[in-house]
Order: C-alpha cells, then structure tokens, then sequence
C-alpha cells in the first residue's frame, strides 16, 4: 500500500455518527476533554475508552484507523511518558540518578498523559472522519456566532480553519513527493546525529515551505478573483437544523461522560 | 537487463473507501541503451510505474531487479540511484539550494565525486538544458522564472549521469527552444549506451524519441509495440483517447509511394518535403 497518511481525512461512508449534526459532535469533544483533564481514575479512562469503542465501531470504521488515527502522535508520548517519569518528583522512589528520579507517581503520572493524549486524539479522529469539511467550517462559524456581536471576524476563522483542513492531506502529498525526488538524488533524509539529521532535512523543508506559500498566494489570488470578500452578507446553501437525534445523542453522551467523573 | 520489472501490483489506500489501483500485472523490461515511452490516458498509472522501476515506490507485489540486482535483496533502494535516476514532473517544486551550481551539484556530491568531477557534471548538464554556466551558477534558483527554474530542476537530475533515466513528462511546460533541447539530448542519450524510459502525454515526443512504447490503461499494459509499427494500432489508441498525429499517416503514405523518408516524426517530414521542394 502506498500512502497510508489519514489525518485529516473524512471517511466516507454511512453510519449513525456520520449523520450526527458536527455542532454536536464538536460540544461532545470539548466535554470529553474536559473530563479527561478532571479525572485522573484509571476505571474512568478504561470506561471512557470503551465509550470510545463503541463510537467508532458506530461510525462504521475499519477497525485498523484506530492505530492509524493514534499512530503520528506515538513520538510526541514516547517523549511525553519519558519526561513524566524522569522529572516528577514523589514518595516512592525506585532509582534516583544525579537529577532523575523514578517513582510511582512519576509512573502513574506518564501514563495519566499517555492515555488522557491517546483518548483527546481518538475522539478528535472521529469528528474528522465522521463530518465533511463544510459540514465542520458551518459547525464552527455556528458555534462561534454569538461573538458576531463583538465585530470578531468569525466566518473568516471559519474559512481559515477549512483551508487548514483542507491543506493538511495535500501538504502530507507533497512532502511524500520531495522525499521520493530528492531520494532520486542520492539524499539520506535519515541520520543518527541529531545535528546531521536537521541539515539532511532542509532539502525537505525548504521545498515545502517555498511550495505551501505559493499554494497560499494562489489560493488568495483565486478567491479574489472569484469576488470573495469576506462573510459579511454571505448565506449558506443549506441551513442545517439540529433534529430530535441530535438532542438526544447530546443528552446520553453527556450523561455518560459525566458518570466517568462519577467513578470511584 | 538493466530494469527488469515483474508482475508488479500496486494499489493506494488499501482497505479503505479512497481505494485506487496504481498498477496491475504489470512486467516490463529495459535493454541497455534501449528507450521505451509510457504513454496512456490521465490516471492510468504512468508516473507510479515510473517510481515503482525507480524503487522510489515499494510496489504490494512483484519483483523489481537492477542491473541483474534483486532489489532490496542485493541493492538496497538507498542506492538504486546510482544506477538509475527518476526525473519527477515540476523538477522545480525540489529546488532548496543557495543557488544553481549547489543545487545542480547536490546528486554528483551524494554520489561521492570530486569536486572538479562535480564542476564537470554542472557544466555539462547546465549546457543540456540551454542555461550559461557562468551566468546562472551563482544566481538563487527562487528568483529565476518558472521556466528556468524548471530547467535547473532537470539539470540537477541529469548531472547524475546515469546508466538510465526515468523521466516523467520531461517537457511538459518549457518554450520551444528548450524543449528542442531537451529532446535532441534524449535521442543523443542512445549513442552513450544510455536507457532511457519517457514518460509522457506528448505523443509526438515519445514517438521521435523511443524505440517502442507501452500503453497504460486503468494500471494494465493493454500495448507494446515497436515505434515503427505504431500505425498498426492507430485505430486502438484512438479509442483510449491517443490520437497519433496526422503527420504520421501523411509520412507512412509518402513512404509507400516511394519517399525517402527515414521516421514517421514531423521533422524526417519536413526535412524530406523541404529536399523535394527544394529539389
């Protein structure tokens, strides 16, 4: 298989949650990360992940876009659990080394932010695979509509967050082409020296930073040219209205991420 | 053999609703010297199987050797562009260099040749594609135009020098003195004992350059034939949208009543109605 990157893809297929207003879905992950930050109960997180499992197996995914939606955050908790557990100081001390000390808490501690960073992303994944990029720029400008009333430009930080989506896939597309053509031209990307590594990767960045401004020019320029002058007086071709599903999928998630805070 | 490519499957997005066939049963066969044209409509895998011969994409089935090298067995994908170089479409979107003597010289450095040896590679290549040496080495490759970027791009491939290229839609985009250049050093590539796979939409070109081509539909191979029998399959190439240029019917016609014509392309063409007219 060639490419397997899925950030920030929406999976078309039907299913309950896909049929979910995004509004909702979007409120539902605020929650959700709210009570993973308030609880730090280890029942809540094997609860509340298999809340999870539930949700995406209603969501009609293939079962192997759980690993995939998780997989490009295993760096940044490898890092995250190494420091939780090198630095916290606490009483049960197992080795202590010069500055380092390793103890339960510090354990207990790594693992917190390791499963609260893989629940965040799950359900995070979820909402872009279950809601089309409209229906998420419409869900945002609708739910950031009451600060109209302060003149901020909220249908421009919706159209910002849409072209963020809508450039991740293509800018992942292109750096995969830069490292297959400058591989073509002997280039070692990987190195063990840190310093080696960060200079092998310019022939990477460079070309990606000079393309992703071009894109943005253009796209810029395409949008005026097209008369785009900003949400003032602009409609929608569809109005979405919340249904009696949508109030109901609101009300038991809500129940049921609060009795995870409920757990002794 | 040089490339040697067999029954290679690859698929993008495997298992999921985006799910696409790149290539299917494909095998294929590069002799030294040899120069095969690729062409086929828009999606029919040309520029994948073009990577899958370059190693650049690990095809899901298949067997890839390289100068009789197993790759990935015996010749590590690492180093398959010692022998064989793969030139992407828009060569300029890889420009990351200070100026156009780094950039050109960045292969012939990762090759590990001396710098006189570099200089050389630079020179030479720079003169393929129509750019002075001394004009433009030290000017940055972003503030050339987008046609000259392009050129600098294509440079930076051919100063690896290569047992055999890989060139996907070479020309696409150049003025048409460049792309004169462009091809007359494609067809002077034979004489070096240099293989060459073209890659490209302009029939035309493929024709006055290859020996044979091979016609890619939705991923299959569904012709090969030699260049010289290409007006054979006329009728079956006009169905997938590949028209052959009129001047081939035109030179095939004069040389059945006797022209002096030596290839179908529009130049051996011109070259025998201007002797005629002129004699």
């Amino acid at each position: 298989m060639a490419s397997t990157s899925v950030i920030g893809t929406y999976y078309p297929v039907q299913s309950f949650v896909h049929k979910i207003d995004a509004r909702i879905k979007i409120l539902l992950i605020v929650f959700s990360t709210v009570v993973l930050f308030l609880t730090d109960n280890f029942f809540a997180f094997l609860y509340l992940f298999l809340f999870y499992l539930v949700v995406f197996f209603l969501s009609n995914l293939p079962a192997s876009w759980i690993y995939k939606a998780m997989r490009p955050v295993f760096t940044i908790l490898f890092i995250a659990f190494f420091f939780q557990i090198l630095f916290t100081p606490g009483a049960d001390i197992y080795v202590k080394w010069s500055i380092f000390t390793i103890s339960k808490q510090g354990i207990i501690l790594g693992l917190t932010v390791v499963i609260r960073i893989l629940l965040l992303v799950g359900f995070a994944s979820i909402l872009s695979y279950t809601s089309t990029p409209i229906e998420l720029t419409d869900a945002i400008e609708s739910l950031l509509s009451p600060l109209k009333i302060l003149r901020l430009p909220v249908s421009e930080f919706a159209l910002v967050m849409t072209i963020a989506l809508r450039f991740v896939p293509q800018i992942l597309t292109e750096a995969q082409d830069l490292v297959k053509a400058q591989k073509a031209r002997g280039a070692t990307l990987e190195h063990r020296n840190i310093f080696k590594r960060g200079k092998a990767l310019l022939p990477l960045f460079i070309p990606l930073f000079v393309s992703t401004y071009r894109n943005a020019e253009d796209l810029g320029k395409a949008m005026e040219s097209r008369a785009y002058h900003g949400g003032k007086g602009r409609t929608h071709y569809k109005e979405r209205k919340l249904m009696n599903r949508d109030y109901l999928v609101f009300a038991g998630t809500t129940v049921i991420l609060v009795i995870a805070l409920l757990i002794p | 053999m040089l490339i040697k490519l067999e029954n290679a499957n690859l698929k993008y997005m495997e298992g999921t609703p985006f799910e696409a066939v790149a290539i299917e049963d494909v095998s294929f066969e590069l002799r030294k010297g040899e120069a095969i044209g690729i062409i086929g409509p828009t999606g029919s895998g040309k520029s994948s199987l073009g990577q899958v011969l370059t190693a650049l994409i690990q095809p899901d089935a298949g067997i890839l050797t390289i100068d009789d090298k197993k790759v990935g067995a015996e010749l590590q994908t690492g180093n398959v562009y010692k022998h064989v170089s793969f030139l992407f479409q828009k060569p300029e979107a890889q420009l990351f260099e200070a100026n156009v003597f780094d950039e050109v010289a960045f292969g012939p450095r990762n090759l590990g040749l001396t710098e006189a040896k570099v200089e050389d590679s630079v020179k030479e290549a720079l003169a393929i594609v129509d750019l002075d040496f001394k004009a433009y080495s030290r000017r940055s490759p972003f503030n050339l135009s987008g046609g000259e970027m392009r050129r600098v791009g294509i440079a930076s491939v051919l100063a690896l020098k290569s047992k055999a290229f890989v060139m996907d839609e070479p020309t696409a985009g150049l003025d048409a003195q460049s792309r004169r250049r462009i091809i007359s050093f494609l067809k002077s590539l034979k004489g070096k004992d240099t293989s060459l796979v073209l890659i490209s939409h302009d029939i035309d070109e493929v024709l006055e350059v290859c020996d044979s081509l091979i016609v890619l539909n939705e991923g299959r191979i569904v012709l090969k034939t030699a260049v010289k029998d290409v007006l054979k399959h006329a009728s079956f190439m006009k169905g997938l949208g590949l028209n052959l240029p009129e001047n081939y019917a035109l030179a095939s016609k004069l040389i059945d009543c006797g022209w002096a014509i030596k290839s179908l392309t529009k130049d051996s063409l011109m070259q025998a109605l201007e002797k005629r007219m002129s004699g």
